[in-house]
């Protein structure tokens, strides 16, 4: 059991820090602790963390929690311990979405299978490590070129035909699963427990490993988060700057000890960490440039100032010291031999840390100036509270729960700081008369043929009966001497077998005889009333008088 | 601060660059080189702030990416609902595209914090889907909502309805063109206004058509629209809480 004084020692050894930053709703982080978000390595302070129950309640130990500790064992020792314990497992955890990535491969479709997203993600991390911070920093579709060789000797290796869709396919998942895109391109999110205070106590780990960027030429670049350089350098418990020298300190023993092909390993590693040591500085420049409230400019800022020109003046004078013992070295060995290639090539890496390096001095000189006109511009600039709104719960949901008036008369409102600037619209006289002098459309080659429709007369009684049917039933009316009974009319038509087509013919004819049409002039016929019933083959009424004119 | 008639004139160069949302300074040297100055010299900076007051605008953003202007009030630079679409004739028109526009902003920023990130790292591309599901579900659990308070909408003025039964009762896809547009047809005119605003850009998502926001649209949401938009609803709420206390 430890006793008290201990507990206390521990809580005020400052290794473990009370804060943490929730990532939850109702943050209300102060710029400050904003300040020290990933822009700074995550080796020098633990990473954001949330604090769930403790597994264990407060003062009961686990047995063999502090197995290693003595009753003779310092307060620093076991604090110390626990510190680099935290800090190893937290490297071991950010290869996680790796390895699961990896392990996921057996369950893909057979026509993917063969492919080792594990290799092949590390090859991406090296191909974008190559170009960041340069002028041609690596897009998906640069990344997608330099992987087909690797995938294409995956083919071979498989006995499979290549295949470039299917190739695409593999990029587009590689990526999509080192940018989280199942989580929606947030970080990762990874439980685990750790030791604190005797007890143990769950966190979550939040971490990146590759984001998209913005590139000034317009297009969307790959970047590999400051996560992913530190697991892909294998830095276990070294900030950037102790990570350089350390680097560039092992290029020098094995150079001195003839091992040049680790020295160009060595070499490499250096030249990475100059990469994230580049962009560490960048990062603070461009979120002053963003919003000086974000930013400490009272104390860490100027602290980080200073510190990185004192570090930027020991590395270009080790890497200065570095190449030209290379340079020596190289008017010792012969061309042909391959130690010559490599030796050259570590004398050209070190030659690129120094360039970076030196990139930076002037920044940094520039900084405090930098600061100051942000300072003056940003006073002009209409800023956005630090509390941000929730879109989707604070304003969304409440429009449309509003009364359709209220929310109507909210929008009418909004036009104006819902989108940019736009340009004014001026009348052009000029324009307007450029609009109408414009040539013709031309006509196409071959117009479609324009059909005249066939335009007939049309007559809906004409064609109630067939034309044989009105010829027969005519030819009854014109056999009426002066004056004849429409019942004699159909009778005769009935005795001679007439269809009924005919009978109906002859009656309709005796109606409009009956009726005439007044512009259609004289006509032969003429019918009045007879006085008395129809009885005749079926047709009934009243009997008509036919009278020939 | 002596005013040269050529600094007035390359100031007039930098606002036309500023008000082209299809101006990129990597394309265009000149643009690049005026960025440089007015992020260098604070004499000329001081006077492209002066020179754009007075014309009704605010520098919103200036940096290597580009200049983002935004409209003062009551400006002449300031977009109207007319501009916008030009057949939306009727109020629920309107109010459609406005609801449409904020619920593509809710859907690319769905959590406060979202706001937070930094501009020049893209966000998730999103489609027309995911802006329609964003709306159609809130307006489904609104309607549900409704039933079981029984709500009685028949005989009550049209004012009085909840703006989300305006969304309900469009159709998500048309069947013919008119006047009427779905609101599918509505979200995918705001994409490509958008768009065309230098607010968008057209991407593949998984084989399908989606839109990657910009950084002058994630600036424009974060500096200038969130915090106005929330504000007006609060103040039609009366609820006077800032963002982050409700």
């Amino acid at each position: 059991m430890i006793a008290p004084r201990y507990l206390a020692t521990l809580a005020r050894s400052g290794h473990f820090r009370g804060e943490s930053e929730s990532k939850d709703e109702s943050c209300q982080c102060s710029p400050r602790l904003r300040a020290r978000a990933p822009a700074v390595s995550f080796m020098s302070t633990y990473p954001p963390e949330t604090q769930d129950q403790p597994v264990n309640s407060p003062g009961e130990l686990e047995p063999d929690l502090f197995s290693g500790a003595t009753a003779e064992a310092t307060p620093i020792e076991l604090s110390s311990w626990q510190a680099q314990l935290t800090r190893r497992l937290h490297v071991l955890l950010h290869a996680d979405p790796l390895l699961r990535m990896r392990r996921r491969d057996a369950l893909q479709d057979s026509e993917l299978r063969h492919y080792d997203s594990l290799l092949l993600a590390l090859r991406v991390f090296d191909l974008i490590i190559e170009r960041t911070g340069l002028e041609h920093e690596a897009d998906q579709q640069q990344v997608a070129a330099a992987l087909e060789p690797h995938l294409i000797a995956m083919d071979g290796a498989a006995q499979k035909e290549p295949d470039p869709e299917r190739h695409a396919k593999v990029v587009d998942r590689l990526i999509g699963a080192l940018r989280n895109d199942d989580g929606g391109r947030r970080a990762f999110k990874i439980r685990y427990s750790a030791f604190a205070d005797n007890r143990v106590l769950r966190h979550h780990l939040e971490f990146k490993l590759l984001r998209e960027h913005f590139h000034l030429d317009g297009r969307t670049v790959l970047r590999l988060s400051d996560q992913a350089l530190n697991l892909f350098l294998n830095a276990l418990d070294l900030d950037i700057e102790d990570a350089q020298a350390a680097a560039e300190a092992v290029v020098e023993s094995q150079l001195k000890r003839g091992r040049f092909a680790e020295a160009l390993q060595s070499a490499n590693n250096a030249l990475i960490q100059s990469v994230r040591y580049q962009t560490k500085v960048e990062d603070v420049l461009r979120d002053t440039r963003r919003d000086i409230r974000r930013v400490d400019w009272r104390e860490d800022v100027p602290r980080l100032i200073e510190t990185a020109l004192d570090h930027i003046h020991m590395r270009v004078t080790v890497e200065q010291a570095i190449a030209r013992s290379a340079e020596e070295k190289l008017a010792t060995i012969s061309p042909e031999r391959p130690e010559f290639q490599q030796v050259a090539e570590i004398a050209r890496l070190m030659v690129n840390c120094q360039r970076r390096h030196q990139n930076l001095h002037p920044h940094l000189l520039d900084a405090r100036r930098v600061f100051r006109i942000e300072q003056d511009r940003q006073a002009f600039v209409p800023r956005a509270s630090l509390q941000r709104p929730n879109l989707l719960a604070g304003v969304l949901e409440p429009m449309l729960s509003m009364r359709r008036s209220e929310a109507s008369e909210l929008v009418n409102q909004s036009a104006g700081f819902l989108f940019g600037a736009r340009p004014a619209h001026t009348f052009s006289l000029s324009r307007l008369i450029s609009w109408q002098l414009r040539p013709r459309r031309e006509r196409r080659a071959d117009p479609p043929p324009i059909i005249d429709p066939e335009l007939e007369e049309e007559s809906p009684d004409v064609f109630r009966y067939p034309e044989q049917v009105r010829e027969r039933a005519e030819a009854y009316i014109a056999t009426v001497r002066d004056t004849e009974t429409l019942s004699a009319v159909l009778t005769r038509a009935a005795a001679a077998a007439e269809p009924e087509s005919v009978l109906d013919a002859i009656a309709w004819l005796s109606l409009e005889a009956f009726a005439p049409d007044p512009e259609e002039g004289e006509r032969p016929l003429l019918a009045i009333h007879a006085g008395r019933a129809l009885d005749v083959a079926g047709f009934k009424g009243d009997d008509l008088t036919l009278i020939k004119e | 601060m002596d005013t040269d008639v050529a600094d007035i004139h390359d100031i007039g160069r930098l606002v036309q660059f500023g008000l082209r949302s299809d101006a990129l300074p990597s394309a265009e040297p000149e643009y690049r080189q005026l960025l440089e100055r007015y992020n260098d010299d604070s004499d000329f900076s001081t006077l492209v702030h002066a020179i754009v007051k007075g014309l009704g605008l605010s520098v919103l953003e200036g940096n290597r990416r580009g200049l983002i202007l935004v409209p003062t009030d009551g400006s002449a630079f300031e977009m109207r609902w007319s501009d916008y679409r030009p057949s939306s004739h009727t109020t629920d028109d309107r109010l459609l595209d406005g609801l449409i526009n904020v619920g593509i902003m809710a859907t690319v920023f769905p959590l406060s914090r979202d706001l937070e990130d930094d501009p020049t790292l893209p966000r998730m591309p999103i489609t027309v889907d995911e802006v329609e599901q964003t709306l159609r579900s809130l307006a489904a659990k609104m309607h549900l909502a409704s039933h079981a308070r029984l709500d009685l909408v028949s005989g009550t003025e049209p004012g009085m309805i909840e703006a989300w039964r305006v969304y309900w009762n469009r159709s998500e896809v048309g069947v013919s063109k008119g006047t009427s547009r779905s609101t599918r047809g509505l979200i995918e005119y705001a994409l490509d206004f958008l768009r065309k605003q230098g607010c968008f850009t057209k991407v593949q998502l998984n084989g399908r058509a989606a839109h990657q926001p910009t950084w002058r649209y994630h600036i424009l949401v974060q500096e200038f629209s969130a915090e106005p938009l929330y504000l007006s609803v609060r103040a039609l709420l009366n609820d006077n809480s800032a963002p982050g206390e409700s």
